[in-house]
């Protein structure tokens, strides 16, 4: 029988992992870049998407040790790569790990990646 | 003691009265060869119903007391769903560039941070206490659009999203009181 545990601790060790609290901001706030600057989209642009191009296998995203999230940020920087940046849905269910405390998030992240259209704003 | 007594008694009282009801037939054998047995089975069996009842009354008592603890959970997690709200409906009725609009925005998140928290951790220990949906429509209710941008227009006493934030909040706590009349409503 497999392990999720083992098969997660296996993922993460071959995939490269952002902690977005230590290599973005712990302060993540607001949609644009003119919102200011810890957004969504610079989030997206800066940090998300250089990893994506970079690694051929899986990123992890650590969502924990923030001082939370809105819904503008998540929605910008994860229903963005569709939306914005030609990821498909697909693509990063595959590629894609992320890991919180609170499942919500992450749930409502995937919510997200799975209903943007790409070229279409939320 | 005194209950272990009194059942042997009973028990060798029965055991006698078969042995009348057999010395009938039978010359009273059987109740002869039954009557040791009985009176050490007597005290046995006072043992065994005290035993059982007091894990019957440990375990009721220990139901009762998660049930308590469970309420308090509860309780604290809709104070701070009702916390959450407030701010949410002081935050979009003050400017963006309000230094109280800023720390509501980090106190929105931070506080429905917690509430994840709490929530992970009632799912942690009852598995059909899952309220994700219910809390990301929270979230998103009082998060997405406009929040956190320096574009966010006030919103009058009558906007629509004060009427949104509400009735995420209602189906959040609602879908934990459900839960919990579900619980101890089924006599599990």
């Amino acid at each position: 029988v497999a392990n999720p545990r083992a098969d997660l601790a296996v993922k993460m060790d071959r995939s490269r992992a952002i902690h977005i609290a230590q290599d973005f901001s712990k302060y993540p706030a607001g949609r644009f870049v003119s919102d200011g600057p810890a957004s969504g989209e610079r989030f997206r642009d800066e940090v998300l998407v250089p990893f994506l191009n970079s690694v051929s296998e899986t990123l992890t995203v650590e969502l924990d040790g923030t001082l939370g999230y809105g819904s503008s940020f998540l929605e910008e920087a994860f229903g963005g790569l569709v939306r914005e940046r030609g990821f498909t849905a697909t693509d990063l269910k595959k590629r894609l790990i992320l890991h919180s405390r609170d499942s919500s998030v992450e749930a409502e992240i995937w919510g997200y990646i799975t209903r943007a259209t790409p070229g279409k704003t939320p | 003691m005194g209950a272990a007594t009194s059942c042997g008694e009973i028990a060798s009282a029965c055991a006698r009265l078969c042995a009348g009801a057999n010395n009938a037939d039978s010359g009273g054998g059987w109740a002869r060869t039954m009557i040791p047995y009985s009176q050490a089975l007597g005290p046995l069996l006072a043992l065994v119903a005290i035993v059982a009842g007091w894990i019957w009354v440990s375990r009721d008592n220990n139901r009762r007391e998660s049930r308590k603890e469970l309420r308090v959970h509860l309780n604290e997690i809709r104070e701070l769903i009702g916390h959450v709200e407030d701010a949410a409906n002081s935050y979009f009725r003050k400017a963006p560039t309000d230094d109280e609009s800023r720390s509501l925005s980090v106190k929105i998140k931070r506080d429905l941070q917690h509430l994840g928290g709490r929530l992970a951790t009632l799912k942690a220990c009852e598995k059909t206490f899952n309220f994700d949906a219910h809390l990301m429509a929270f979230r998103a209710s009082i998060t997405d659009g406009d929040f956190d941008s320096n574009a966010r227009a006030v919103r009058s006493h009558t906007d629509r999203i004060f009427l949104e934030i509400c009735n995420a909040a209602n189906s959040l706590i609602e879908a934990t009181e459900d839960a919990f009349a579900r619980k101890y409503s089924s006599g599990s």
